[in-house]
């Protein structure tokens, strides 16, 4: 009979100082003492019920307003998905509690509650405690010139039940209840946004954000970067009545009913995979007299290793009336300078866990969005500053 | 896959001690990132010290 490798174990319960999330007290450390977000939460009155109806002693809560918005905003840096993962996550989690400042975790069902008694009013003061932050630590308030970039985002339903979850466009999971999601972003910041029922097409929301973004940042915008999907005669005339440059991607076959000829020798090699096309000036849809620069883009897409998919030839234009001169390539790489925004609808969706509506109540999915957007832009802060600048961290 | 630097401060188990205001982490000798957060961690600690001096400066007023 062999050995035994391991004789016996002894397990012991003692101290309180263990924690699964290893290095978060940096992150905590700057959030807390550096950005002072606590600070910024104690505009909250979620807690706070004023001019009450009913003539009766305010409940007293175990949780700050303070302690609830900092509670929620550091869940999805810690990686924790839903709300109803936090009693079993953070409850042994009573060091961490103490780092933000707070008695201990609450649990999840204190969590949903208090989502869930967000109104219109208070959403507007998460608002405005991003919009705070963004004036004091955000890089968006200092740009000599202004770049918008402004992208929207499904966010499927598992059920109609949901407060304005209705079928509407849904690319991935077709004919499902959904959110549309609108964020308008400055050097990568993410600056305002609306949330919308799922049958609210994108471009209807887009001159209210334009308009937002500019009353924030108390400056006129200069350039708006859109993608295809923002792309009607309506947006373009408004945009061109606003004086705002534009950048936009928008139909290939569009742009060939316009008249335009494309002489194959004419094509200019960008790289192995793309060949870029200069048609001069060219209306880009028949319901749009407006001319627009306009080139044409040609990228032979790669599979990725180990698909068994084809390559993809993958065909666009790019119309744009910018005031500076830019040769295609120049053109074709500012437009896909909006890539750097495609990490923030990642995380979103991925690590943030922000594709996870928390509630029923469409006021508390619009509140748990403004935090998670306060959580991202923290994070951004903390990687520009506190990161060192050799381009390892991601 | 590129680790994110998120998973690289997480997603390690560790023991935090909190005594007197002072944050004490202990983790494993092997933890593979100790340049990228000993950086960090100087960052920080020059941060909290700008905040410090300059704390009146840490809440603008709203401006709407």
């Amino acid at each position: 009979m062999s050995q035994l490798h391991i004789d016996d174990i002894k397990i012991s319960y003692q101290g309180q100082d263990l924690s699964q999330f290893g290095l978060f007290p940096l992150i905590a450390w700057y959030l807390i003492d550096v950005l002072k977000l606590r600070d910024y939460f104690g505009q909250i009155t979620v807690n706070k019920t004023r001019n009450s109806n009913r003539n009766r002693k305010p409940r007293t809560r175990d949780f700050t307003d303070e302690d609830m918005c900092i509670g929620l905003a550091v869940l999805p840096i810690l990686g924790i998905s839903r709300i109803g993962q936090m009693t079993e996550r953070l409850s042994n989690e009573k060091q961490l509690a103490k780092l933000l400042g707070l008695p201990h975790f609450f649990d999840q069902s204190t969590g949903h509650d208090y989502l869930n008694r967000f109104t219109k009013w208070h959403v507007w003061q998460l608002d405005k405690v991003n919009h705070q932050l963004l004036l004091r630590w955000g890089s968006c308030c200092t740009q000599p010139v202004i770049v918008v970039d402004v992208d929207a985002q499904t966010h499927t339903l598992e059920s109609r039940q949901r407060e304005e979850a209705l079928v509407g466009y849904n690319r991935k999971k077709r004919g499902k209840p959904c959110y549309q999601w609108n964020v308008a972003f400055v050097c990568r910041e993410s600056v305002a946004q609306r949330l919308r029922a799922g049958n609210t097409p994108c471009r209807s929301v887009l001159l209210e954000l334009l308009d937002e973004v500019s009353q924030k940042l108390n400056t006129s915008l200069t350039i708006v970067r859109l993608d295809g999907g923002y792309l009607s005669a309506e947006i373009l005339s408004a945009l061109r009545k606003r004086h705002l440059q534009l950048i936009i991607a928008c139909r290939y076959d569009w742009v060939l009913s316009q008249g335009v000829s494309v002489d194959e020798k004419l094509w200019q090699r960008s790289d192995d995979n793309t060949r870029l096309y200069d048609v001069g000036k060219t209306p880009i849809m028949s319901t749009c007299d407006h001319q627009f620069r306009v080139i044409l883009v040609e990228k032979q897409q790669q599979p990725l290793p180990g698909s068994k998919s084809r390559r993809k030839l993958i065909r666009y234009g790019i119309g744009e009336n910018l005031a500076f001169c830019l040769d295609a390539k120049g053109v074709y790489d500012f437009y896909h300078q909006r890539q750097t925004i495609e990490p923030f609808v990642k995380e979103s969706t991925g690590p943030f866990s922000a594709g996870k509506m928390p509630s029923q109540k469409f006021r508390a999915n619009e509140a748990y969005l403004q935090l998670v957007t306060i959580a991202e832009n923290c994070m951004l802060w903390f990687k520009k500053n506190c990161c060192l600048q050799d381009g390892i961290a991601t | 896959m590129i680790e994110t630097l998120r998973d690289k401060l997480i997603r390690h188990g560790a023991s935090i001690e909190f005594i007197d205001q002072i944050c004490s982490l202990r983790l494993n000798v092997s933890y593979r990132y100790k340049t990228e957060v000993e950086g960090i961690y100087d960052n920080l600690n020059r941060e909290v010290e700008v905040v410090k001096v300059a704390e009146h400066q840490a809440l603008y007023e709203y401006r709407k």
